[in-house]
């Protein structure tokens, strides 16, 4: 059979869509509509104990029902779904996706056992988390606030509209389109999808690193428009400090620190340099 | 994720009427906070708090007509302090929250278990209207206490040694950028970094 290229997700992915039903994005919105604005509020009632566990089952809530097979108890079904559940905020929609996909071929009477589904559910919960955390959390958010605060320096408010518009680019495929992907590829999505997001990390990673640079460039050029010299080297010194007590102090007690420094510097400034001069 | 204090303080200075000092107080506050990524899950500031109260602390303190406009910088400090306990604040109220809410997965499991799946799924979106209460609430009171507490100490500590204060925006990013210098630390992405320095650093000398 060719393998085709399917167009959905965040990423594409090479894969083969499973017969059946019609599979476009359209026709899964159209028939899972209900589940999808779920997919939002998963992490409003995060516990210590259950983590997102009752958000996952108020995503599959409508569900259930259809998921007994003849003489089987919906409570039972339900029970196993109110666990433990901890995929972080991003890609938790991929697994309820699949989680669906399997119990749905389930209740449709294939050989599928529970525990395999919770088994395919915790693991790929865990690696997708990973995953999706770096991605979001530790390259995408900080490049779009990155380019925010560029356009801020100047006063644009521009940049936060591309920081919206470039997280919610990942933030609402990632979400509606990992969905449709679990619900159309089941568990066979699950390497694809991290496959795809170890090369867009890269592209990103980069592309965060080089704004990153570009922001403390134009922060030393407004400072010594501001400032001179003096504001020059308390900002070299700021980076510096900033980036040493990172990992002594901790994140509040450096930016106290450092604050209460630069307001030091403020005050003292005019004084030194009328007493040099 | 119009929760990062930088679209906070614009919406909050759309709000009040004064959008350049609302979006000035909270890019300045997210620029605190750059580079800034939770670690093995230990959890960070509550900035979507601190993200609305330094925006409106800061607007509102100014509109006190107790406020020399000369000591703008030191009331934007005092904003920002402010702004970094309610974070504090915030994320010690979210922890005790975490820690008391497995009463509300018990109480769903219970109804799930009795056949009634909707409620326990209501019993999940409630705990939406909560947060929110609890957000209003504690925006509530920090306006109400701190708006006072700010225009009167900026009142009482201005002098001619805060003028310079009003210089803070100018120097107060460069913690924020060696947050994210730490943060690409790794080995290609340092050099694109430096690449990303450079360049922009020989524009700005270029065109000076």
């Amino acid at each position: 059979m060719e393998r085709k290229h399917v167009r959905e997700g965040v990423w594409r992915e090479a894969g083969d869509e499973p017969p059946g039903a019609d599979h476009s994005t359209k026709a899964i919105l159209r028939r899972s509509g209900n589940q999808l604005w779920r997919l939002f509020f998963i992490q409003s009632s995060r516990n210590e104990i259950t983590m997102d566990g009752l958000g996952f089952f108020a995503i599959i809530e409508p569900l259930i029902r259809t998921w007994t097979r003849a003489g089987e108890d919906a409570r039972e079904v339900a029970r196993r779904h109110l666990g433990y559940f901890n995929a972080g905020l991003y890609l938790s929609s991929a697994v309820a996706g699949v989680v669906a996909h399997l119990e749905t071929k389930r209740a449709r009477g294939e050989e599928i056992a529970p525990e395999r589904i919770e088994r395919v559910k915790s693991a790929l919960s865990s690696v997708l988390a990973a995953r999706a955390n770096y991605f979001f959390e530790g390259l995408l958010i900080p490049l779009g606030l990155t380019i925010a605060c560029i356009f801020a320096i100047y006063g644009s408010y521009l940049g936060c509209a591309i920081f919206l518009a470039l997280y919610n680019f990942y933030h609402f495929r990632s979400r509606i389109g990992g969905y449709c992907r679990g619900l159309v590829l089941g568990e066979g999505m699950g390497g694809a999808f991290v496959a795809r997001l170890f090369r867009e990390e890269r592209v990103i990673g980069a592309c965060a690193a080089f704004i990153s640079g570009a922001f403390a460039a134009l922060l030393f050029a407004k400072a010594r428009s501001a400032g001179g010299t003096g504001f020059l080297a308390w900002g070299a010194v700021l980076v510096a400090g900033s980036a040493l007590l990172r990992r002594r102090v901790s994140l509040m007690g450096s930016i106290f620190l450092l604050a209460a420094a630069t307001v030091l510097y403020l005050a003292l400034y005019p004084y030194v340099v009328a007493r040099v001069r | 994720m119009v929760s990062q204090p930088i679209c906070g303080g614009f919406l909050t200075g759309l709000a009040l009427g004064n959008l350049p000092d609302g979006f000035l107080a909270g890019s300045l506050l997210q620029m605190l906070f750059l580079g800034m990524i939770p670690v093995r899950g230990a959890p960070l500031p509550d900035l979507v708090l601190a993200g609305v109260a330094a925006p409106t602390l800061f607007i509102l303190s100014l509109r006190e007509g107790s406020v020399d406009p000369s000591a703008r910088g030191l009331v934007l400090l005092l904003s920002l302090v402010a702004a970094l306990l309610v974070a504090a604040g915030g994320t010690v109220a979210h922890r005790i929250g975490e820690r008391r809410s497995p009463f509300l997965s018990n109480t769903a499991r219970r109804a799930a278990e009795k056949g009634r799946f909707g409620l326990a799924s209501a019993i999940h979106f409630s705990s939406l209207a909560f947060h929110f209460a609890f957000g209003f609430a504690a925006i509530a009171v920090v306006t109400a206490a701190g708006v006072p507490a700010v225009s009167g100490l900026a009142g009482m500590l201005a002098g001619k040694w805060s003028d310079p204060l009003g210089h803070l925006p100018a120097l107060l990013p460069f913690i924020g950028a060696g947050s994210l210098l730490m943060l690409n630390l790794a080995r290609v992405r340092i050099l694109m970094f430096l690449a990303g320095f450079g360049i922009v650093f020989l524009i700005m000398f270029l065109r000076s």
